[in-house]
């Protein structure tokens, strides 16, 4: 496959957008249908790449598909993307939620439609070049990128006190993302100086040797911007605002699409450029998601405004995904990654429908909502649906994620896995209250309202069956995502394990410990014919990289744990001692 | 014999400038003035720089000065007499010309322990090339003609700058 | 001197050629139209002449000026920089000002001044060059003789500059006396050699002294926080068009000579690298802070460029190759990026006689006027430093070069004082875009000079390839940097 479809992923929806501004001068309708056309492009391209890879994906550790020209030679950056089991995943949910966002405002946005979708869709593409970008300074520039079309969104198209969330989102994401940008040049010049080799291509510089002290504080830098973005829980007051204030497809957006690129940061980046540095902070950075996971569930049950509920849960799902990143290992990752595509869908829908509502009420306040069942059924036909699959009934994606996620932290730490639990139940009252307050009852608004169109109907039905199919048929995905996770985990263990700093870290040994036990789950007949052999490469260039001693490169295989469980088992032993 | 002349001419420069900005007539401010630049002249006298003596004369005793008479004399003073003769800010400027007094007065204290005194080597050098007058000819017309050009192009712009905002608008 | 040297001079003989023809003409003459043209015309054939003097580069010419490609890197960026905002002048000055042969001509005059300072290799080249522009400037920023406003930022800055220009002679004297030379070079170089025997030799103490009266002297000139005071002011009020002069040429001029003389020897050899530090965060904590409490687009640009400027200084304290690099291309970037805000500034502004300096002027003109809205968009964008931008890929280098050379601190402190500066600057985009309903009944959309629009357009297109594509610029930096610098 040409890997030109790559930079078509990021160039399609900017030349609809573009497309959609021009043609947007003559009518509204053209520019709706141009990045409608645009989006269903993407689609496409999303779904070649899913069905041309399935083979290979699953043997595959590394990259299936690379596209690098030069770009800056004097800074060593590259334009560089590259496709892997991971970050398909995610493109794949960008193209459907990109279509989604786009059908959602067809009839909302009235004003300066043409600008409108020219945000959308170039928000879209700066996406699809945060996950696919495997050059540091290509993932900065993106990341930047992305935020100035969503800023214009929120401000632009918000509801009534969107200046001041546009102003908040801004100003969080921006400041932590200079943070970011001082990490990774720090990073890049002090890879620099130890091997020469100015590059800011992530795979040369995995495995750069850095002090403890020093990683730490660049791991900081990056947790800082990603941590912003998922949101980890002292850093979330800009969600509910931003959240809220965002016109509908603003929001999908952000749920949908924006807060994963914290959570895909953190995995793709944070951890295996610095797996000391992760290592020795993963304590904290648990608690935090678990504190996150309670609270938000906490404050969701107690907001009035439909939006908002909807965005504290957000703050509440995502704490997942921290816990499973603090904890490292494969079960709760492949969970994450779940979690992550089935909160996009499932939140998504719930912000879709409560800009439905919005739309025909011209409300989001509880008081003034109830009731709602006897003249929308469809409409909360479908608010049922999701909310069952926010809450985490079997069946539903939501259910996949936190279930492989609490399975694979729970021999780490039990402890937080009980707290976890416990958020699900907080979490799964505020749901419920959502649909009492909204949806049964009295009615307490007289208007006489239609139901959905079929437009509705359409944009709701895909992530509908998106939910059910991420519930019911989760081995595709959790397939497509194992070798990558595998690979990075592999590429991320503590090069220094005799440091007694990293060693004591009791997360991160129990982890190990217990690295075949957990790995049971999604082990399924196909990972056992995954050949060892097409992982020799990676373990090799990971110690040609680190230089690690013999003990790590046995070590280094509880990704594969489940081949050599023996030779783990050896190596996690000296780890312990 | 030369310091006692220094002295001298160091009290009639500072006396005559303290007089200067006390006095509340402006002529007879100005006159003052002319006494402090004659004292300046005198010191550049003492260096041997006779050329620059006359100069300052010239220049600024002669020309300047008449032209601040023609100012004081063409506008109107009325006002300036009510103005207050200390500022509000006399503390924080009394703190920072006492700051500016040690400050100089610590230079010229580590200075004064190795200052080149040996005027009869520049004096030889000076008869050498010619003396004073001539060397600063040759050096303005040869080695630093660029840069005076450029001075007289400097003249030129704050005349015409001075021309535009005087003119009437027409 | 030879007529090989005075070809070298050409780029700089052309505007005081042009300048004292403009106002020869403007004495029989009072076609403004021919004014303008001359003096843009007159930009242009300089440009050439940098085109030319590139053949014969390095060249010294007496020991005053060195024509090497480092200068002539600056006269093109200067050039191009007057000639635009000379273009964008004419409609400004249209509905305000009959007379115009002076404007024009204090403004090649001032072209010259910026020329002389990005070529002079000694103090005398440095003081002249530096009060041709300075007294230029006087009468550029009072050129409204109408307006109060006007009138009182050209007396302060009469008097600062005055203040300044004075604390400069000083510190070269002091220096010249410590060091008996004043060629730029040779004497930073024996300061640096001076500076370790402080309190054991008398040059010691004059030299430390001079470097410090010197570099108050360019602080004032540059407005680094605490010698700031006049900018906010002196921008509001001066004329847009001089106002962009004072924010571009001016500070890209005077930048250029201070890294010529110092940028070999390295601040922190001179021994003023942690007073420097604590100015350089003052400056972007001070001007960027300042501008959060700003209603008037001048004012808060003064305050933003006073914050840019501690950027430069980030770059110019990293020191090194690297540090040169980064400041020069910095230094690009902002000349290009201030240079289109201010003529979008300009060009509302010479719609009515009223200056469009307070932000009300710019509400919701994104629906009104969309294409300058969008060109003041990107360049707001630009200064925040968010790509795909000139700004960004500056800020960039900057912080590349100080972290390279160890000055982490100062690299975060940069990223901070940015993040602060991001409010003000979406403040602008708030008012132009979010503020009020569409109207679309006003149609006009486009600049009403034909000309200026295609000056902003590209003003536009290069600030987004440099963004873009920065290898071409990087390559010319480097190569205007290895002449004073060598690698």
């Amino acid at each position: 496959m040409s890997p030109q479809i790559l930079t078509a992923l990021i160039a399609v929806p900017l030349t609809g957008g573009g497309l959609a501004v021009i043609l947007g001068r003559r009518s509204d309708d053209a520019a709706r249908w141009v990045s409608l056309l645009a989006a269903l492009l993407t689609v496409a391209l999303a779904a070649t790449l899913w069905f041309g890879f399935q083979e290979t994906l699953p043997a595959a550790q590394g990259p299936v598909l690379e596209q690098r020209i030069s770009w800056i030679p004097r800074y060593g950056i590259e334009f560089h993307l590259a496709l892997d089991g991971l970050n398909l995943l995610f493109v794949i949910l960008t193209a459907c939620l990109g279509t989604v966002a786009v059908l959602i405002s067809w009839r909302e946005v009235t004003r300066a439609v043409g600008a409108h979708y020219l945000c959308i869709m170039a928000t879209v593409a700066g996406i699809m070049g945060v996950f696919l970008a495997y050059d540091l300074f290509l993932f900065y520039f993106f990341w930047e990128l992305m935020l100035v079309p969503m800023y214009f969104l929120i401000g632009v198209w918000g509801h009534e006190r969107r200046i001041a969330a546009a102003i908040k989102f801004m100003i969080f994401t921006m400041v932590s993302g200079l943070l970011l940008l001082v990490a990774i040049l720090t990073l890049y010049y002090a890879h620099g100086a130890a091997t020469g080799n100015y590059t800011m291509d992530y795979t040369r510089l995995l495995g750069t040797q850095i002090g403890l002290s020093t990683a730490r504080w660049i791991f900081l830098g990056f947790v800082a911007a990603f941590a912003v973005k998922l949101p980890l829980f002292p850093l979330h007051t800009w969600l509910p605002d931003a959240h809220t204030e965002a016109p509908t497809a603003g929001s999908i957006l952000l749920a949908g699409l924006l807060l994963k690129t914290g959570g895909y940061g953190l995995i793709r980046f944070a951890v295996p450029l610095f797996p000391d540095a992760a290592a020795s902070l993963a304590t904290p950075l648990a608690v935090l998601g678990v504190i996150g996971i309670i609270y938000g569930a906490i404050l969701a049950y107690s907001q009035r405004d439909l939006k908002r509920m909807v965005a504290y849960s957000s703050v509440s799902h995502m704490g997942f995904v921290m816990l499973a990143v603090a904890v490292w290992q494969i079960t709760a990752l492949q969970g994450a990654v779940m979690q992550m595509l089935a909160h996009g869908v499932a939140t998504g829908a719930m912000f879709a429908i409560a800009g439905m509502i919005q739309e025909r009420l011209h409300t989001r306040d509880f008081s003034e909502l109830g009731g709602l069942w006897s003249k929308v059924p469809k409409l909360s036909a479908f608010a049922l649906l999701f909310v069952l699959a926010s809450v985490g009934l079997p069946g539903f994606g939501n259910f996949v994620g936190e279930f492989l996620i609490l399975l694979g932290s729970f021999p780490v730490t039990p402890m937080l896995v009980a707290g976890g639990v416990l958020g699900i139940v907080l979490g799964t009252i505020a749901m419920l209250a959502l649909m009492q307050r909204t949806f049964y009852g009295p009615s307490r608004n007289a208007a006489v309202i239609a139901d959905l169109s079929p437009r509705e109907v359409l944009a709701l039905g895909i992530l509908a069956v998106a939910a059910v199919v991420l519930g019911l048929l989760p081995q595709p995905f959790l397939r497509a995502a194992e070798p990558s996770l595998a690979g990075i985990i592999s590429q991320s263990i503590p090069f220094n394990p005799a440091d007694p700093e990293v060693g004591l870290d009791v997360l991160r040994t129990a982890a190990e410990n217990t690295a075949d036990f957990s790995l049971q789950p999604p082990s399924d007949p196909t990972g056992a014919e995954i050949a060892p052999a097409s992982r020799v490469p990676v373990a090799e260039s990971a110690v040609g990289l680190t230089g690690t001693n013999p003990g790590v490169t046995t070590e280094s295989s509880p990704g594969s744990a489940h081949a050599i469980p023996a030779s783990a088992r050896a190596g996690n032993e000296e780890t312990g001692s | 014999m030369e310091l006692l002349f220094f002295y001298i001419f160091a009290a009639v420069i500072l006396g005559s400038a303290v007089m200067m900005v006390t006095r509340r007539n402006m002529v007879h401010a100005v006159v003052w003035m002319v006494i402090t630049f004659i004292g300046v002249a005198s010191l550049y006298i003492l260096l041997e720089a006779e050329f620059l003596a006359a100069v300052q004369i010239l220049v600024y005793t002669g020309g300047i000065v008449v032209l601040f008479l023609f100012v004081i004399m063409l506008v109107n003073l009325g006002d300036i007499y009510q103005v207050e003769w200390l500022h509000r800010q006399w503390l924080p400027a009394l703190l920072l010309a006492l700051l500016l007094v040690t400050e100089i007065g610590f230079m010229v204290w580590v200075g004064a322990q190795d200052v080149p005194a040996a005027p009869e080597q520049s004096e030889a050098i000076l008869r050498g090339l010619g003396g004073n007058v001539e060397t600063l000819g040759m050096a303005l017309y040869t080695d630093f003609l660029l840069p005076f050009e450029v001075a007289s192009m400097l003249l030129l712009v704050a005349m015409i700058g001075a021309i535009y905002l005087a003119k009437k608008r027409v | 001197m030879s007529g090989a040297d005075l070809w070298s001079l050409a780029p700089l003989i052309v505007p005081a050629l042009a300048g004292t023809l403009v106002m020869l003409l403007g004495g029989f003459n009072a076609n403004r139209r021919l004014h303008h043209g001359l003096a843009v015309g007159a930009l242009a054939a300089a440009l050439l002449c940098v085109g030319m003097a590139y053949g014969t580069a390095p060249r010294t010419v007496t020991p005053l000026l060195i024509i090497d490609s480092y200068a002539l890197f600056f006269l093109t960026l200067i050039y191009a920089a007057t000639g635009l905002l000379a273009m964008f002048a004419r409609p400004y000055l249209a509905v305000r000002e009959k007379d115009t042969d002076a404007f024009y001509a204090l403004l090649l005059f001032a072209a010259t001044g910026m020329g002389v300072l990005a070529c002079s290799n000694h103090f005398a080249a440095l003081f002249l060059g530096l009060e041709i522009l300075t007294v230029s400037l006087y009468t550029l920023i009072g050129y409204l003789r109408e307006d109060s406003r006007s009138l009182e930022a050209a007396a302060k800055y009469l008097v600062l500059a005055a203040l300044s220009s004075s604390f400069l002679l000083f510190g070269i004297a002091l220096v010249y006396a410590a060091t008996g030379t004043l060629l730029l070079n040779p004497a930073f170089r024996a300061i640096a050699d001076l500076a370790p025997q402080f309190g054991q030799q008398a040059e010691a103490a004059w030299a430390l002294a001079g470097g410090i009266f010197l570099f108050v002297g360019f602080a004032f000139k540059l407005a680094l926080v605490p010698f700031h005071m006049w900018s906010p002011d002196v921008y509001q009020g001066a004329p847009a068009p001089v106002t962009a002069l004072i924010a571009t040429g001016s500070k890209g001029a005077v930048l250029a000579v201070l890294l010529r003389a110092v940028g070999p020897v390295g601040l922190g050899e001179i021994g003023g690298a942690a007073g420097i530090t604590v100015l350089a965060v003052l400056t972007m904590f001070g001007g960027n802070l300042l501008a959060l409490l700003q209603d008037d687009l001048k004012r808060l640009l003064a305050y933003s460029s006073v914050a840019h400027l501690g950027y430069v200084m980030v770059a110019l304290l990293a020191g090194g190759v690297a540090g040169a690099q980064a400041m020069t291309f910095y230094v690009l970037a902002y000349v290009l990026t201030t240079l289109g805000a201010f003529g979008v500034v300009t060009i509302l502004s010479s719609e009515s006689p009223c200056e469009a300096d307070s932000l009300a002027a710019y509400r919701g003109i994104g629906w009104r006027r969309p294409w300058l809205a969008a060109t003041l968009a990107v360049m707001i964008l630009s200064l925040a430093g968010i790509p795909p931008t000139a700004g960004f890929l500056a800020k960039v280098a900057v912080l590349g070069a100080a972290i390279e050379a160890g000055r982490l601190g100062l690299a975060i402190a940069m990223a901070l004082a940015s993040g602060v500066a991001i409010y003000f600057y979406l403040r602008v985009i708030v008012v132009m875009y979010m503020q009020e309903e569409e109207d679309a009944t006003e149609a006009s959309s486009l600049p009403s000079s034909f000309a200026n629009a295609v000056a902003l357009l590209v003003l536009v297109a290069l600030v987004i390839a440099i963004g873009l594509h920065p290898t071409p610029w990087f390559e010319a930096v480097r190569v205007a940097v290895a002449t004073i610098l060598p690698a």
